[in-house]
């Protein structure tokens, strides 16, 4: 299958690796991926803070460059549910733009669905993990309409087998949500650290999350507590589990 | 503007100027398998399970022991006056013979009562509630005010579903109040602890006459 | 209400507040979790949500006609109707029906709208005396304090804070224990119920085909204040209209599940009319006053799916804004999710942070999942940013900041220059891999307890023009 790659600027800039690994998996399960260099933003950043016209062009925009795409992925579960819930909706109905941001809303997958229920990949066995080690899963808020949480979590057992367990509140808000985690700094930092206090007493120390913006928050605050937690995307696990090469990233 | 209403007609004229035209859709369909619940086995069976995780008290009876099943109950209640609802006096007269209990009470002795006696015109086997609808000889305040209440059911009125009864409604002759009652008063308001008998009764018994 | 005048004030106080947070946290997640039980018994429950949000927006598509309909129930029952346009005039209302009856102590049970229209102020300058006969609104009027969620007004109150009220209110004893406190309350509040002449109410439901008050309560409280006292007035909001007695039992269905996980709250209260002559105890006179203060702005335009709300507080609950803060930080008489819309758009009640709240919200969608009449709470606080965005003069620093870095991702070589400065921004100020503290745009992400990775030194699309990929 052809599928044109949406990277998003945060997994472009702060994680190639996972992109790498999105790649390398698809391309194990058969599929041939065209990037298009000209892909910067979804417009989400606009579109939630009310500034519709942005998000308006910036649809219009991606909707261009994947136009020639049968499918498109995206690691990142926030920017799918941007083009795929509300890109059509910034469009009046009936018309020719409406048709195009309906197509791509149509043809766009995050990365988890497209692989699991598309492809219908299946793994041998799960990524290899190391001995007695637990991983867990958070539910990024964006995955509302995408997928439901227990599918998710099945998904992520398929992944880790039996390394997975319960996160509390594992669909509780990160304390991400863009511009708010920098706006209402002491709220999400309050909200991060519940999330932390949950993470801690799952016992985990592999976090799996499928959405970059949770995951530069999460990590963030792993870090500055020097909590040694390892934050994963999907795509690097399975990548793993397949012994896929994957570039170096420094 | 007819006699019983006062007030500002501006209300009336801001609703109708926000009224969109394209409105005229109907009122949605109710499909009523999405509506009941699914309740499988008697109703009986199902309205008494709901009834005791709803926090009441039930128990199956013969008619013809209801006086006996009834005063062993009161033993359990605190000292003072019992109420006997007047309807059900007159369709059970058997309870006349209770000791001491009252139909007509002073307002003295309704709020020193210790236990109520009330009929339930209907239950509702969904939730495990007993429908009770105020009139004459049906009291409002016996079912509330003591802290013990003893509601009799006939097996025969419990209607499987909160739709189904409500829906059986005659809209225009409705009673001047109808309780749906599910279990005893209760508060959570402090430290999310769940304390029974806050205003209305702490303890519910539901008394089902099987052969009513 | 006393303390801090912003939100981001009070916000930071509660933050602060160990006792609070903990009284919050805990109530909201036992309360969500029973929730979820309760729904999951449902035969569908999505599709009994969209069942129920297609009832309210019809009666709501309606209004006009169901409102003269009610009306015509209310005069074919001898219920009195006054019609409010705003609080004051629904407060004013109020304090003539009062005098009309020679009213003076007045019970009331538990009504978001009283607190909106601050009637109890209104009632205390005509010298009509109220008590408040919810245990947690209890609470609260003893302490001058205000409530903090739609369902459980004392959340934020602990058992020992309740006990001190209690103590210092009363001259009850003090008990760290609910039970005692409760019998307290009990013994009370009989005295008041019997002495007390006139009952105010507000209204879960108005049922327009039967011309009945619906009322939702679990403490008995209710059924109380509709016995003694000779004149009933129940108010409420023009958009508590419902068509048939069977649309309310879908609506009713999802209610007690949502707001206390029951299948049915303890005593569903059916009112039509004032009491018969021939029975003993109930209302000689009954009056409904229906208020509007707002809510028909709403109906005309962008919000009007936010008055399919039936005030279950389920969206406070699970909203993990509202779990951090509780609800006094919100400023308005409506807390959570549904309070960041209401204060800005209600007339009454709606506290001076209309403009700051719908910012306040990580949008992350949980409200929605669980409102039973599906109000898209998230795209609609994104409405209320878009009106703020729209309007020049006041634009948010953030909006600007946001729609300068929105024009430069219209062209690639753009975002590249735009992703190379911040990569070298970062990296500068990096050791190993992390930025710990920034200066400027980004302080507000490290200032709180998180570091910043600094980028790595190739992107995705420069693996990929190098081929690496």
């Amino acid at each position: 299958m052809q599928v044109g790659l949406f990277i998003t600027c945060l997994t472009d800039t702060f994680y190639p690796r996972v992109g790498a690994a999105v790649v390398a998996v698809l391309r194990h399960f058969g599929c041939t991926v065209r990037f298009p260099p000209e892909q910067t933003c979804c417009g989400q950043p606009a579109y939630n803070n009310g500034l519709t016209d942005e998000a308006r062009i910036l649809i219009e925009r991606l909707a261009d460059i994947f136009e020639p795409d049968e499918r498109v992925v995206c690691p990142s579960a926030s920017c799918t549910a941007m083009v795929k819930r509300h890109g059509p909706g910034l469009f009046a109905p009936g018309g020719e733009a409406r048709r195009r941001a309906e197509t791509l809303a149509g043809k766009i997958f995050d990365f988890n669905t497209f692989l699991f229920d598309v492809l219908g990949a299946e793994l041998d066995s799960p990524a290899a993990l190391r001995p007695g080690a637990q991983a867990t899963l958070h539910y990024p808020c964006h995955c509302r309409g995408l997928i439901t949480a227990a599918t998710a979590t099945d998904r992520a057992r398929g992944v880790v087998g039996e390394a997975l367990v319960p996160l509390e509140r594992a669909d509780q808000c990160c304390g991400f949500g863009g511009a708010f985690a920098m706006e209402f700094q002491e709220i999400s930092d309050a909200m991060l650290a519940d999330k932390l206090a949950c993470l801690e007493e799952s016992g985990a120390d592999l976090l799996i999350c499928d959405e970059s913006g949770c995951r530069m928050n999460i990590e963030g605050g792993l870090h500055r507590r020097g909590r040694p937690v390892r934050v994963a995307h999907t795509a690097e696990l399975v990548a793993e589990a397949l012994d896929l090469p994957l570039p170096e990233v420094s | 503007m007819s006699e019983n209403l006062r007030g500002n007609p501006d209300v009336r004229s801001s609703i109708s100027a926000a009224m969109r035209t394209a409105s005229a859709a109907p009122a949605p369909e109710h499909d009523a398998n999405i509506i009941r619940s699914r309740i499988e086995g008697p109703l009986l069976d199902h309205f008494a399970q709901k009834a005791e995780e709803a926090g009441m008290h039930t128990a199956r009876i013969r008619r013809d022991d209801l006086p006996a099943r009834i005063s062993s109950l009161l033993h359990g209640a605190d000292d003072g006056p019992v109420l006997l609802e007047p309807a059900l006096a007159e369709e059970e007269p058997a309870l006349r013979e209770l000791d001491g209990c009252l139909l007509r009470p002073s307002e003295e002795e309704l709020f020193s009562a210790a236990a109520g006696i009330v009929a339930a015109d209907a239950a509702i086997a969904e939730t495990g509630s007993l429908a009770r609808a105020a009139g004459p000889d049906r009291p409002r305040g016996f079912a509330l005010v003591p802290m013990t209440v003893i509601i009799v059911l006939r097996a025969s009125r419990i209607t499987a579903d909160l739709y189904e009864y409500l829906g059986e409604r005659d809209a225009r002759n409705m009673p001047s109040e109808l309780v749906l009652i599910t279990g005893p008063s209760k508060t959570a308001d402090i430290g999310m602890k769940l304390v029974t008998g806050i205003h209305g009764p702490g303890v519910v018994h539901v008394v089902i006459i099987e052969d009513g | 209400m006393n303390g801090p005048e912003t939100f981001r004030a009070r916000a930071r106080a509660a933050l602060a507040d160990g006792r609070l947070r903990r009284a919050v946290l805990e109530a909201t997640i036992e309360r969500e979790r029973k929730r979820r039980t309760a729904c999951a018994e449902l035969p569908d429950a999505e599709a009994l949500r969209e069942l129920a949000r297609r009832i309210r927006d019809h009666t709501l598509d309606h209004l006009d006609g169901y409102l003269a309909s009610l009306i015509d129930s209310f005069r074919r029952l001898g219920v009195q109707v006054h019609l409010a346009s705003t609080a004051e005039e629904a407060n004013a209302a109020v304090v003539e029906i009062a005098r009309q009856h020679d009213c003076r102590r007045a019970v009331k049970s538990k009504s978001m709208l009283s607190e909106e229209l601050e009637l109890n102020e209104a009632l205390g300058e005509a010298a009509i005396d109220v008590t408040e006969t919810d245990l947690g609104e209890f609470l609260l009027q003893l302490d001058d304090d205000r409530p903090s969620h739609l369902t459980c007004p004392a959340v934020h109150k602990d058992v020992a804070s309740c006990a001190d009220t209690f103590r210092r209110k009363l001259g009850a004893p003090y008990a760290e224990d609910p039970e005692a406190l409760v019998r307290i309350a009990r013994a009370t509040m009989r005295d008041v119920f019997r002495r007390a002449d006139l009952a105010i109410t507000g209204a879960n439901f108005a049922i327009a085909e039967s011309g009945t008050i619906v009322l939702v309560m679990n403490e008995g409280n209710g059924r109380f204040c509709v016995l003694k006292p000779k004149v009933h007035v129940a108010l409420m909001g023009i958009e508590k209209i419902v068509p048939t007695l069977k649309d309310a039992a879908v609506l009713l269905k999802l209610l007690g599940k949502s707001a206390t996980a029951q299948r049915l709250s303890v005593e569903t209260h059916f009112l039509t009319g004032p009491k018969q002559n021939d029975e003993r105890d109930g209302p000689e006179h009954m009056h409904v006053v229906i208020v509007d203060s707002g809510r028909s702005a709403m109906l005309g335009g962008t919000y009007r799916e936010a008055l399919r709300c039936i005030r279950c507080g389920a969206c406070l609950n699970v909203c993990p804004v509202y779990r951090s803060i509780g609800g006094h930080a919100y400023g308005g008489v409506y807390p959570g999710p549904i309070g960041k819309l209401l204060s800005g758009l209600l007339e009454a009640g709606s506290g001076g942070d209309a403009a700051t709240l719908p910012h306040a919200s990580s949008l992350c969608g949980a409200c929605l999942e669980v409102c039973p009449v599906q109000i898209d709470i998230p795209d609609l606080l994104i409405s209320m940013r878009a009106d703020q965005a729209s309007r020049r003069d006041h634009r948010p620093k953030k909006t600007r900041l946001i729609r300068a870095a929105m024009l430069a991702m219209r062209s690639e070589g753009r975002y590249r220059l735009a992703q190379r400065l911040l990569r070298f921004a970062l990296r500068l100020r990096a050791e190993d891999g992390w930025v710990r503290g920034s200066p400027t745009l980004t302080a507000g992400w490290t200032k709180a307890q998180r570091d910043l990775p600094a980028a790595p030194a190739k992107s995705f699309r420069d693996l990929w023009r190098e081929d690496r990929i």
